[in-house]
């Protein structure tokens, strides 16, 4: 081992990550090197000392956490598994309510948030706005690719094709706009729209896959879930039970397996005409 | 349906395990935001996404670098942008520090010049000197000098790969010894040490082995 060398691996060696043949072989390069030697000693003494005054500055009754961050925790935990509890038997609506009431308690869930991008991309949808592109679902990814900071998948759904496509946004977030034909119940055509946006910062209260939320916009229906940083949002004047089945027979794309997640089944109907959050899996 | 009993378990599972470490993750999280409004909602935030990922945590693996993968990732995502880099100039009142060096007794200094300058510095010295490393090098110092877990750990912690953590944290810490050294070398306590630079350890590795 050279001087150079050693200098270089100097905190691997103080930090006890060498080898034991390769600390023997240090140590034997330091045994007749003093100035490496005088070296070691001096940067050993500069680690020991950082981390000895950084500890007590860390360790100080200022740095510890506050009890009332402990509590916050706390009460927070507790709630969520209340809410767990009943996650997917209130109405939707009663869970935003009830979202509401607990983001008193803490300040991640803004009251509202949620029912702000709900709107947003209903009232988008109803603009109905010309198409950029009319392609088939592999090559409209491709079109989007580059246009937006993120990539978008675009989900298939039974008995429904692809009308158009076009780059549009939900409030501030900038989305791909994927307009579907769907042949609804009765032989009548009905346009749904899909937005896909990046959500990394969590500002959109969604659920992850396989839930995914129902609520209603401006005489919409709008189903809204989310697979890590990206939200999807499903406007249509669908009702929840074709909804419930279009996405339940769709090739939704997604990172993590369906099957593996273990959701237990409602014993209970829905009481009819209401919406619910629904998991793919019933 | 969900089964309630179930889920206590997993809250009492999560209280034991996650709210042990608040105090750790709390002070990571004031060296990281450098202010406590900041760092409680970092901690807070980190405790929630522990809390809905907890059914990904592997039982029986590392708690606590799980809990700082998660503190890394959501301060990385959501409030670096908001925190202002201070300087590394800032970091630290530079009077408040000159004042203890010029007092020195001459003879202890040249007995112990280490020493000497490490018994005058306090630890808020090195914490703000820490505070003013580039953010890359501060968050590899915080995870091996203040929470001492593994370049291994702290791979996993930052994901990516081990020999990027050893070359951050030598540069995290030259830096840190530069930053924490200018005061005493204007006083002539301490003689300039050559800086030198890593060295790659996988290729030191492969020449020992070829050579």
């Amino acid at each position: 081992m050279t001087c150079d060398e050693l200098e270089g691996f100097l905190y691997v060696y103080l930090d006890g990550e060498f080898g034991a043949s390769e600390r023997v072989e240090l140590e034997r390069h330091l045994a007749s090197c003093p100035s490496c030697a005088r070296k070691v000693h001096l940067e050993s003494a500069f680690r020991e000392n950082v981390r000895r005054l950084a500890k007590e500055g860390a360790n100080a009754p200022s740095a510890r956490a506050p009890e009332s961050l402990k509590r916050r925790v706390q009460s927070w935990v507790r709630q969520e598994q209340q809410r767990a509890a009943f996650r997917g038997w209130v109405r939707a609506g009663a869970a935003a309510a009830a979202l509401v009431a607990a983001g008193g308690a803490y300040f991640y869930v803004r009251p509202g948030a949620r029912a702000g991008y709900i709107e947003a991309a209903a009232l988008r949808h109803a603009k109905s706005l010309p198409f950029e592109v009319q392609r088939d679902a592999p090559e409209l990814e491709a079109w989007f690719k580059g246009k937006l900071e993120h990539s978008v998948r675009v989900p298939t759904f039974p008995n429904t094709t692809v009308a158009g496509a076009r780059l549009s946004n939900v409030k501030d977030k900038q989305a791909a706009y994927i307009a579907y034909d769907a042949s609804a119940n009765g032989g009548r055509t009905t346009r749904i729209g899909l937005f896909v946006f990046q959500d990394s910062d969590r500002d959109v209260p969604a659920q992850a896959l396989p839930s995914v939320e129902l609520d209603s916009s401006h005489g919409y229906n709008v189903a809204i879930w989310r697979d890590r940083e990206i939200v999807y949002e499903l406007v249509s004047d669908l009702d929840e039970t074709d909804i419930r089945q279009m996405l339940a027979q769709s090739a939704l794309p997604h990172r993590r397996s369906l099957v593996n997640e273990q959701r237990p089944a409602p014993t209970t109907s829905p009481p009819a005409g209401q919406v619910q959050p629904v998991s793919l899996q019933h | 349906m969900f089964n309630l009993q179930s889920s206590s378990r997993m809250k009492q599972e999560f209280e034991a395990l996650a709210l042990a470490h608040l105090d750790p993750l709390y002070s990571a999280a004031l060296r990281l935001t450098k202010n406590e409004r900041d760092a409680e909602d970092l901690v807070q935030d980190t405790c929630m996404r522990a809390y809905r990922f907890f059914d990904k945590f592997e039982r029986g693996t590392n708690i606590k670098a799980w809990l700082f993968k998660i503190l890394t990732n959501t301060f990385i995502n959501r409030y670096r942008r908001r925190v202002k880099e201070r300087s590394v100039v800032e970091g630290i009142d530079r009077d408040a520090v000159h004042e203890r060096f010029v007092s020195r007794d001459a003879t202890d200094v040249a007995a112990n010049p280490e020493q000497y300058f490490f018994d005058r510095l306090l630890s808020d010295d090195v914490l703000r000197a820490i505070d003013g490393l580039p953010i890359d090098f501060r968050l590899v110092v915080i995870l091996a000098d203040l929470q001492e877990f593994s370049y291994k750990e702290i791979a996993e912690i930052l994901e990516c790969p081990v020999g990027t953590v050893m070359s951050r944290l030598f540069r995290g810490r030259k830096l840190l010894q530069k930053t924490l050294r200018d005061y005493a070398l204007g006083q002539g306590v301490c003689r300039s040490e050559s800086t030198g630079a890593p060295v790659d350890l996988s290729d030191y590795r492969q020449r020992q082995r070829t050579g």
